[in-house]
């Protein structure tokens, strides 16, 4: 299991979302795909390997089935799977890369790239708060049905708020008390160095940008 | 030190990236379920201001401080931004953000009134972010649509309506349901927070 630093990782998520917005075809899609799987393993993430590749092959399997036939029904399905296609190497790089990064390892990155603390700080919460915000919604469903009571906009938001108004202040409490309002120059138990791993990894992705954008598998195989 | 009261203090901070995500997942939500149907593409922006009326009402209740809004906003940008829309999404967030910001500091983050215009400020941001690929990148809004596999004739048939009539009657509708989803926004904080001492 290697370990990089999260700055690369970082990198390698913008990367993968310019070679998905250039990517000419669908093969040069299932390239960066196939990429971030290998990365997958090599960084130990098995499930979200797994997860990711199931649900991808899943989607393949629909578009193709829909491809068959051709009248409205299947058209509607197409795009909708089109477009969660277009996010699937993003979405299922993020996932390995929050299964790895611990959120301090992360707000240490972005204070070495000299983001200011306005910016790190909700956007280190907004990635974090994601699954806990499943967990929430989940919790809220299953009261709701344990009531007996239907679906509705108004029962499952408001809900949702009070927890995370609830969340937000015992986060706060819990950060403070770590020190975020410190001025000082933050120190962290690792030290967040780059290496090997992570010079090789940043130059296969910033190769496979390129190629992506110079013509992608087209370019060899037409 | 810190007894500035119109710093961002770590606690807004995370109040704002709380809740910034929260709009967040609406706005997926609804772009999602309406790209389907390409006809209802232009009121994504209408059915996110009705829905995310009471997120932004709490937000800028519960900070009160200049700034929240302009993260919300740049923030939400950013994300979409990262998630594969068009990059000048940053940038609309950002301005359109400030703009929202500004709007309700002058009725002190409190009054109804300049909040409701800050969130149609924020709202035609976003609305923004969905247009401009139209009006402005024509050609490679084609090709990223072909590339989806939608039929030439409903994208030629898009852009031609955009740059008409329906962008005026999109963006009057959009700032018609923020004005609806600020005041559902009033409703329901009146009727769940105030009675929980959150607010």
């Amino acid at each position: 299991m290697v370990r990089f630093d999260p700055r690369t990782k970082l990198l390698v998520l913008v990367l993968i979302n310019v070679v998905i917005f250039a990517s000419p075809d669908i093969r040069t899609e299932w390239l960066c795909m196939g990429m971030v799987a290998v990365l997958l393993l090599v960084m130990g993430c098995l499930r979200q390997l797994w997860y990711g590749l199931l649900i991808y092959a899943v989607l393949m399997a629909v578009f193709y089935l829909c491809t068959l036939a051709d009248n409205f029904f299947t058209a509607f399905v197409s795009m909708t799977i089109i477009c969660i296609r277009k996010i699937m190497p993003t979405v299922f790089f993020a996932s390995g890369l929050m299964a790895t990064t611990k959120v301090g390892d992360l707000v240490s990155a972005m204070q070495k790239l000299h983001i200011p603390k306005v910016i790190v700080i909700p956007f280190t919460v907004t990635l974090r708060f994601f699954p806990t915000a499943k967990e929430e919604f989940a919790a809220i469903r299953d009261a709701a049905r344990l009531r007996g009571l239907r679906f509705s906009m108004e029962r499952t938001l408001v809900p949702m708020m009070l927890r995370c108004a609830n969340i937000a202040e015992e986060l706060s409490a819990a950060s403070v008390t770590r020190g975020i309002e410190s001025i000082g120059k933050r120190t962290s138990m690792r030290e967040l160095k780059f290496g090997l791993p992570d010079a090789v990894m940043a130059a296969v992705f910033l190769a496979l940008g390129i190629f992506a954008v110079m013509g992608g598998v087209p370019l060899l195989y037409g | 030190m810190k007894t500035d009261k119109r710093k961002l203090r770590a606690k807004d901070l995370i109040t704002t990236g709380i809740f910034t995500l929260l709009f967040f997942v609406v706005v997926t939500i609804f772009a999602m379920l309406f790209t389907t149907i390409p006809l209802l593409m232009p009121f994504i922006s209408c059915a996110d201001a009705i829905v995310g009326g009471v997120i932004f009402l709490y937000l800028a209740t519960k900070v009160r401080k200049f700034g929240a809004i302009t993260i919300m906003s740049g923030l939400i940008g950013l994300v979409m931004c990262l998630a594969g829309h068009f990059w000048p999404c940053i940038i609309f967030g950002t301005v359109f953000g400030l703009l929202a910001d500004f709007l309700c500091s002058q009725g002190g983050y409190k009054k109804f009134s300049w909040n409701t215009a800050g969130y149609a400020a924020m709202i035609l941001g976003l609305a923004l972010d969905g247009y401009s690929p139209m009006l402005f990148f024509e050609d490679a809004f084609r090709r990223s649509r072909l590339d989806m596999g939608m039929s030439a004739e409903i994208i030629d048939k898009l852009i031609a309506a955009i740059h008409g009539p329906l962008i005026v009657v999109a963006f009057a509708g959009a700032v018609i349901c923020s004005i609806i989803g600020a005041l559902i926004g009033r409703v329901l904080l009146k009727k769940h927070f105030e009675k929980a001492g959150i607010l």
